[in-house]
């Protein structure tokens, strides 16, 4: 085991060090940031020592080096526009995001893992059919449009909950709710068409022939078999997720670290950008070695080498 | 029983937790801004919207101020100034001032301000677009009273002045201050770059007492999000509501001080001939996009200032729509020998406005009708800009460039030394006799300054034609029941809480 972890961990630096050479070339091939920071009408002596005060005149080459010394000391560097530490900012909105994809990741196992194993009990009935027509919808709708929907609805409509913003519980109820609707969906039709196949399996038969109660057979025994596409599926999702909490905290004003990106990208905030990549992309490798792990869990025969 | 716990547990929580709505009797006002105030220092203020919105006459003030309704410049931190001679101001001071933290505003506050505002290394935005390679010396000639003398003449010192930050002797002059200090009447209370700021009245003021006690900002890029956050109460005045939101219960629309333009690069076939250029604004319909593609209260403009700024010619009109007029000026021009069949690339950028996709379209249809050929290139901001600023790229075939240009200074020089002249920083245009009008009147006072100034603007848009004038823009601001505030073409870059009333 390891020896398994030590393997992925090598596979996943060789990935970190392809991704933080990638960042660095292409968000400088965005553009000189000056255009951005400056006003139009800057002089060409305006916008050489602006260059020069950040660095952008030297070669890129050379900024590179800075780069990958500053971050061998784990210095991300200053935020161009908030001139404030980098992993400063990141630290303090990673939380949100964290808090927002765990609490809908949560909710949309749940929800699609109850309602995908009761589907499967009756291919085609009616709560079959049912669970398939919500699930495909809400794998479909776009989290921008659900948002908007969900805040005209339950906040301004109904008048339920706050449309946006931090300070509460109830603050969470919508992101929460749109950011897992498109996993649940997912995870919800895996969960079925895995548990179909468990459900006609011999073990079962033997467990209803020994007189096994129903709910035994589906919870215990066929879920868990049927759980190793599900936890595949998940894990993709909850990378996903990430990228799905860019939509949600732009849109509610959650200070996550979809929306720091965001803004980074849009105002060439080179140092943020790499600094968010870079801590994403740890978070990233870390959840898929123990979405490999957990496989182990679920099926004994699994064995790591 | 345990589910039935937890679920009560969360419902308190909830209520617990449930939204502070801005609606109480205290004076307290919520205003959502559409982007983040990550940025708070003064020295941009004037060319940074959100900024200024935050900043401007609320924390921080100017030694003069612009009336909107008239353009004039009016005493602020400055009671009277007068020119001793072309490059040296003196400026009586306020008595009787205080700034936030407990100093007192006088002469050497002033220079220090000034000297801040061109430190090397805090690049201030405002000092490189008000003051160009002008240098500036100031000096206290006694405790209210300060003499400016700058590199080159100045005549518009006043206006100037009102544009630059009075913050406090004690502010960092080389690290952008994240808690600003002015002698405005709001204090900066407190700030999470990453969700609100708060400013709260100082009672120390010079001036009359607000009645707004404290304002907290926050944002939402979503504009339906900020038109739903003061319906339903959780905030009292939301900005840039989209057209489509607009509720006229409750929206106010305002001209917003930009205006649209297509720039012609005159250099290449076929725009380097006058009747082509001619042709293109004759080709399409202005009052046809009003209501549609544009909002209802977008007005098509003549000239690439609001007609409040001083210098603009209300004896100019907008380009008429006159098809026939367009085909036969390009046909005269393809008789003539010119390639008006050279395609020209159009470069726009979606962050300039909404809608402009299907603007520029719509125009280009308009062009091919004529017998133009025109395709679009949308790019980004960073492309974008690099195509309307000098050195222009050398690789390029005949261009036009789409873009937008606000002047809240409320003079006509703000706009044409920069777009009309040959050394101006976003000019197509060399024309020596331009050039000699253009530097006349911005050297030149009173009503000589407006009419040089409205002269160039009729060369420039009967004789020179360098431009598609397309629309002054509109913007729409949503009111509370709460509070009244009535948004002019200055509130894109100032938000002055003084000015909003309870009810």
């Amino acid at each position: 085991m390891r020896g398994y972890i030590g393997s992925r961990m090598a596979h996943s630096a060789i990935s970190m060090v392809g991704l933080v050479v990638l960042v660095f070339f292409l968000a400088r091939l965005t553009g000189n940031p000056v255009d951005i920071y400056l006003p139009i009408e800057a002089s060409a002596e305006a916008r050489t020592a602006f260059s020069e005060a950040h660095g952008f005149d030297d070669p890129l080459i050379v900024q590179f080096w800075h780069f990958v010394r500053d971050l061998a000391r784990l210095d991300f560097g200053m935020s161009l526009r908030q001139d404030r530490p980098v992993l400063d900012l990141v630290l303090a909105a990673f939380p949100t995001t964290l808090l927002l994809a765990l609490c809908a990741m949560f909710i949309a196992l749940v929800v699609a893992i109850v309602s995908g194993a009761l589907a499967a009990q009756r291919p085609n009935g009616v709560l079959d059919r049912f669970v398939n027509v919500i699930s495909l919808a809400g794998a479909s709708l776009p989290n921008f449009w659900l948002a908007i929907v969900a805040v005209l609805v339950f906040a301004v409509g109904l008048r339920w909950l706050p449309t946006s913003g931090t300070g509460g519980f109830v603050h969470w109820i919508l992101p929460v709710m749109v950011l897992s609707v498109r996993p649940c969906g997912l995870i919800a039709q895996v969960v079925r068409g895995s548990m179909i196949s468990a459900m006609s399996s011999a073990y079962v038969k033997t467990a209803r022939a020994k007189g096994v109660r129903r709910t035994t057979i589906i919870f215990v025994h066929a879920l868990r078999n049927a759980m190793l596409p599900v936890i595949t599926v998940a894990g993709d999702q909850a990378t996903g997720m990430i990228n799905g909490a860019v939509v949600v905290e732009v849109i509610f004003g959650l200070p996550g670290i979809g929306k720091l990106m965001i803004d980074s990208i849009q105002y060439r905030d080179f140092a943020m950008v790499q600094g968010g990549v870079i801590i994403t992309a740890v978070a990233i490798f870390a959840l898929n070695i123990a979405i490999d792990l957990s496989y182990a869990l679920l099926d004994p025969r699994i064995r790591y080498s | 029983m345990k589910i039935h716990r937890l679920i009560m547990g969360l419902g308190v929580a909830g209520m617990l937790a449930s939204p502070s709505h801005a609606q109480d009797k205290s004076g307290d006002i919520t205003i959502v801004l559409s982007s983040a105030v990550d940025v708070v220092e003064p020295c941009h203020m004037n060319s940074t919207g959100y900024i200024g919105q935050v900043l401007k006459a609320n924390v921080v003030e100017t030694l003069t101020r612009m009336d909107p309704a008239t353009s004039e410049i009016k005493p602020n931190l400055a009671t009277e100034w007068k020119q001793i001679d072309p490059q040296t101001w003196q400026i009586k001071l306020r008595e009787g001032v205080k700034f936030q933290d407990g100093t007192d505003f006088n002469a050497d506050a002033v220079v220090a301000a000034l000297d801040r505002q061109f430190s090397p290394e805090l690049q201030c935005r405002d000092t490189i677009r008000l003051f160009a390679k002008t240098t500036i010396e100031a000096k206290a000639l006694d405790p209210h009273t300060v003499e400016i003398k700058t590199s080159a003449p100045m005549p518009l010192m006043p206006t100037t002045l009102s544009q630059i930050g009075m913050t406090a002797p004690g502010t960092s002059t080389t690290e952008a201050t994240k808690s600003p200090v002015g002698t405005g009447p709001y204090t900066f209370t407190s700030w999470d770059p990453a969700s609100n700021l708060v400013l709260t009245r100082f009672d120390g003021y010079w001036g009359d007492k607000p009645q707004v006690r404290q304002a907290t900002y926050v944002w939402r890029e979503e504009p339906a999000l900020r038109a739903s956050m003061v319906k339903v109460g959780e905030a009292d005045l939301g900005l840039q509501i989209a057209p489509q939101d607009v509720d006229p219960q409750m929206d106010v629309g305002y001209l917003n001080a930009d205006t649209s333009r297509i720039r012609i690069f005159m250099d290449k076939a076929p725009l380097d001939d006058v009747r082509i250029r001619k042709a293109l604004n004759l080709a399409f319909d202005r009052s046809a996009f009003v209501g549609t593609i544009m909002s209802p209260d977008a007005l098509p403009a003549s000239q690439y200032m609001l007609p409040s700024v001083s210098g603009y010619d209300d004896s100019l009109k907008p380009w008429p729509y006159d098809p026939e007029q367009a085909k036969a000026l390009v046909e005269e021009a393809r008789a003539d020998g010119v390639a008006v069949d050279t395609p020209i690339d159009l470069f726009g950028s979606q962050f300039m406005q909404a809608n402009l996709d299907e603007m520029l379209q719509t125009l280009v249809q308009g062009w091919q009708e004529a017998g133009l050929n025109v395709q679009i290139r949308m790019v980004d901001k960073i492309q974008h800009s690099a195509m309307r600023r000098k050195p222009y790229p050398t690789d390029r075939g005949p261009t036009m460039v789409h873009e937008l240009h606000d002047n809240t200074a409320g003079d006509a020089f703000f706009t044409m030394m920069v777009y009309y002249t040959s050394e101006g920083a976003l000019s197509n245009i060399s024309d020596p006799k331009l050039d000699a009008v253009l530097e006349e009147a911005s050297v030149s006072t009173g009503d000589k300054r407006r009419s040089l100034f409205q002269q160039a603007n009729r060369t420039i848009q009967q004789d020179v034609v360098p431009d598609i004038m397309l629309f002054h823009m509109v913007s729409y601001m949503r009111i509370g029941p709460r509070v009244s505030f009535k948004p002019d073409f200055t509130t894109g870059g100032q938000l002055e809480l003084a000015a909003i009333s309870l009810k």
